[in-house]
């Protein structure tokens, strides 16, 4: 009698075992922008102004343009006129808005306070800033408030007013 | 019998590496203001505007009396001894700064109490001249004069009396 070898034949079946899994490289990018900067480069200057016993203003556009609206008066000899300005720094080529003061600032000449109000700039709040290579300007004007009879006298801020600029 | 040993691979994950923007953003800065109220313009009068004493005579004249004080009559008129002198304003305020001088547009009107009646002041002139930029505060402080000529009516229109009337000259920053 023969033996009758079976050979079980276990085939084993070797699959691509698939773990679901896939084995990719990405780049992952950061890009460091220059931080923005804002510095004083010029104070609010409103010039020689005279006055009556009616009170008035002294408005003044960002380039430093002066007007003058009831009982003020400017002198021919007008003193150091100027409107504030400031130097924006960044990345070029980046949009920032512009934050000027929404509330006056006092100007003091011993005990007598005049206030600076409705401050407006060139760019505009509403346009917002665009950072050249150079950086940017930025012009500040504002409109002086004079009292009746206001005492004669140098009227400075004491903390200033601020200017705020954001990336965005 | 060989072993089959069946290698897992190992399983690396790889998870993505995300660096967020880094950047300062936002900046502020503070700026001072300056004004400069100026010493106000005032204006004294330091002498009146004087003609003096006359006589109309029949048909009256007219007396000029210029800023210098120089009195000259017309017509009829006598002149008479005694004070007169033109007008005297003193002025004062910010150390050379330049002011206007505004004269009267019209005529003054001179009256007498008593009888009401009525004489006119007119053709006013100044030394500085008047207009714009006319006068310089040098020092702080600036005279001028004024003078003008008095119409005279005569004696029924004028007559004997002291006649008297306000006029008004503006000083101003310009």
């Amino acid at each position: 009698m023969k033996k009758l070898f079976t050979l079980a034949l276990v085939i084993l079946g070797f699959s691509t075992v698939s773990f679901g899994q896939v084995t990719a490289t990405a780049t992952a990018t950061g890009t460091i922008v220059s931080p923005i900067a804002i510095a004083n480069a010029g104070n609010m200057n409103f010039g020689n102004v005279a006055v009556s016993s009616t009170a008035g203003t002294v408005v003044m556009t960002p380039a430093g343009v002066r007007s003058f609206t009831g009982g003020v008066t400017l002198p021919a000899s007008a003193g150091i006129v100027s409107a504030a300005h400031f130097a924006v720094t960044g990345t070029t080529g980046y949009t920032y808005s512009i934050l000027l003061p929404a509330t006056p600032t006092t100007v003091t000449s011993g005990g007598n306070t005049m206030t600076v109000s409705t401050f407006t700039s060139t760019p505009t709040v509403a346009t917002g800033g665009l950072l050249g290579a150079a950086g940017q300007t930025i012009d500040v004007g504002a409109t002086l408030n004079v009292g009746s009879s206001q005492v004669a006298g140098t009227y400075v801020s004491g903390t200033g007013f601020p200017v705020t600029v954001n990336y965005n | 019998m060989k072993r089959l040993t069946l290698l897992l691979p190992a399983v690396a994950l790889f998870f993505g590496i995300c660096i967020q923007n880094v950047q300062a953003q936002s900046s502020s800065v503070t700026a001072q203001a300056f004004a400069e109220v100026i010493a106000a313009i005032t204006a004294t009068e330091t002498s009146q505007l004087n003609f003096g004493r006359f006589s109309p005579e029949e048909m009256g004249g007219q007396i000029q009396m210029s800023p210098l004080g120089v009195r000259h009559s017309t017509g009829t008129l006598q002149l008479s001894g005694g004070l007169h002198n033109p007008a005297g304003f003193y002025i004062t305020g910010q150390s050379d700064a330049t002011f206007s001088i505004t004269l009267p547009a019209g005529p003054a009107v001179l009256t007498n109490f008593g009888s009401s009646k009525t004489m006119t002041v007119g053709k006013w002139e100044s030394i500085p001249p008047a207009g714009l930029s006319a006068g310089v505060l040098n020092g702080g402080s600036q005279a001028i004069s004024v003078g003008a000529t008095l119409n005279v009516g005569g004696m029924n229109d004028n007559p004997v009396g002291i006649y008297s009337g306000t006029y008004s000259i503006t000083f101003a920053y310009n």
